[in-house]
């Protein structure tokens, strides 16, 4: 269950899902850049151009309720310090909302993007500098993206089984210290398992993998976020 | 399986010991013909998993001959690791991929295969492992029995001569047994030489071809089902009493 709440990738026969990550992680470079400059009209319609691709992407907003609110307060307190500092509503509103579509992008970029794509594609980039061996550094990532639930089930286990024996410690430090043992005894174990699941399949680190092509999506994509970032500095 | 089926794998004399006192696995000696579905049980710590992994090359045995398909392998680890197939216990530690696609499509790259033949692989094995349907899925999303089937998949998609399963009945309901028992049985009629690991016997014994037990390290007990039968018993291995070979299986349930 764990792995439900981390990942929020759904598959979509959307421009942005068969976008290759590599574009789609320039796009968001692009628009942050032009946020920086950007005046309110330029952030607006930056914004308004994000709410239409979360809209296309039917973005599934309730599901992203806790974090929001986390967003919300947030966003809530630039638009405060902002005003504070400033004593200008239209600017600490263009701060505010700056800070909106930087979150929207994230939002988009984790619902269209698979984290193994985005870990290949970033590998196959690396590869291309001297030194560097970009298939090592991909394979690290998808590796620690297929532990991380693990380690979250483990922790549950180990903190479920010790409520279930009604543990109690007063001390923080006692506690913290015997339920990381425990968890980490685990982890151990479990990443054992995995490494000789792993050998087994004849796993090879230096391995270059296949990414996702580029393609007319990506043009087009890359082409729609520099018309707009660039509409936003005139306005 | 039909009778005198050459031998595909032979094992003579296999030694593991973690240290000069503490021997594992002891003369261990035995042959699985080609097509042939072998059960290989024991009791708890009597060495089964440590067998399979000295078989597929995870652990160094210090003495012993395997011969697979003809050839000599015990010094051919790489020759081991890439035609002997084994599925661990734990399918959750098995999964690496995002998807049930991804993670079928992993051991494909490990090999180096082409687009091509990877697609032609993972389309058949999706098919004939009733996973067709659950190709985009998370993997821990799946049920157990299915994601014991995906652990299959992942390793069937890479061709190895010999399959080997440890424990693959391990906190499956009794559905989720029938749904791999059933698909074991279909990949041994589709030609696939499978070695079985498993103290459950009441689930699987009418269909072996043969049963090896291990017990302390050493086989104690090998042939058909019907020879063993009455000695399974004597070596920590349950029966439900009065039971004949017939009815060891839970698939006529």
């Amino acid at each position: 269950m764990a792995e439900a709440l981390i990942f929020h990738y759904r598959e979509q026969r959307t421009l942005l899902c068969r976008a290759n990550p590599v574009i789609k992680f320039l796009a968001v470079l692009i628009l942050c850049l032009a946020l920086i400059r950007a005046s309110l009209g330029g952030v607006l319609l930056i914004m308004l151009s994000l709410v239409i691709g979360a809209g296309v992407q039917k973005l599934p907003i309730t599901h992203y309720k806790r974090e929001l609110r986390f967003f919300t307060l947030l966003m809530a307190m630039i638009l405060l310090t902002e005003y504070l500092a400033h004593q200008d509503l239209l600017l600490s509103a263009t701060a505010a909302l700056r800070f909106f579509c930087i979150i929207l992008c994230g939002m988009l970029i984790a619902d269209a993007t698979a984290p193994d794509d985005l870990a290949r594609a970033l590998g196959n980039l690396l590869d291309r500098i001297p030194f560097v061996h970009g298939a090592v550094v991909a394979s690290t990532i998808e590796l620690t993206l297929s532990i991380l639930p693990l380690i979250f089930d483990a922790s549950l286990e180990v903190v479920t089984a010790r409520k279930a024996r009604l543990e109690r410690r007063k001390n923080p430090y006692r506690a913290i210290t015997s339920l990381s043992s425990s968890i980490f005894s685990l982890l151990l174990d479990k990443a054992q398992e995995l490494s000789l699941a792993l050998e087994a399949r004849n796993f090879d680190p230096s391995r270059k993998r296949p990414g996702l092509p580029y393609s007319a999506s990506d043009f087009m994509l890359l082409t729609f976020t520099t018309l707009i970032a660039a509409g936003s500095l005139v306005l | 399986m039909t009778p005198n089926q050459p031998e595909l794998l032979s094992v003579t004399a296999l030694n593991f010991s973690l240290s000069k006192e503490k021997h594992i696995l002891k003369d261990v000696s035995f042959s699985v013909p080609q097509g042939s579905f072998t059960l290989l049980c024991g009791p708890n710590g009597s060495g089964k998993s440590v067998l399979l992994r000295c078989l597929k090359g995870l652990e160094q045995m210090q003495e012993g001959t395997i011969v697979l398909d003809g050839k000599d392998v015990s010094k051919d680890r790489k020759k081991r690791m890439q035609t002997i197939g084994l599925v661990f216990q734990d399918a959750d530690t098995q999964m690496v991929g995002q998807t049930v696609e991804k993670d079928i499509r992993f051991g494909m790259e490990n090999l180096g295969l082409d687009l091509e033949e990877q697609n032609l692989r993972l389309e058949q094995v999706l098919q004939l492992l009733d996973l067709a349907s659950q190709r985009s899925q998370r993997p821990r999303t799946l049920s157990g029995g299915e994601k014991r089937r995906l652990a299959i998949a992942g390793v069937l998609v890479m061709d190895p001569k010999l399959l080997v399963l440890d424990e693959p009945f391990a906190n499956l309901d009794y559905r989720s047994v029938v749904s791999v028992l059933s698909t074991l049985l279909k990949l041994q009629k589709e030609g696939h030489t499978i070695i079985l690991v498993s103290h459950e016997v009441d689930k699987t014994l009418s269909h072996a071809d043969q049963v090896l037990v291990l017990e302390a390290g050493r086989i104690v007990s090998s042939g058909s089902p019907r020879e063993v039968l009455p000695t399974l018993s004597l070596h920590g291995i349950y029966l439900p009493e009065g039971a004949a070979v017939e009815d060891l299986t839970w698939l006529k349930r």
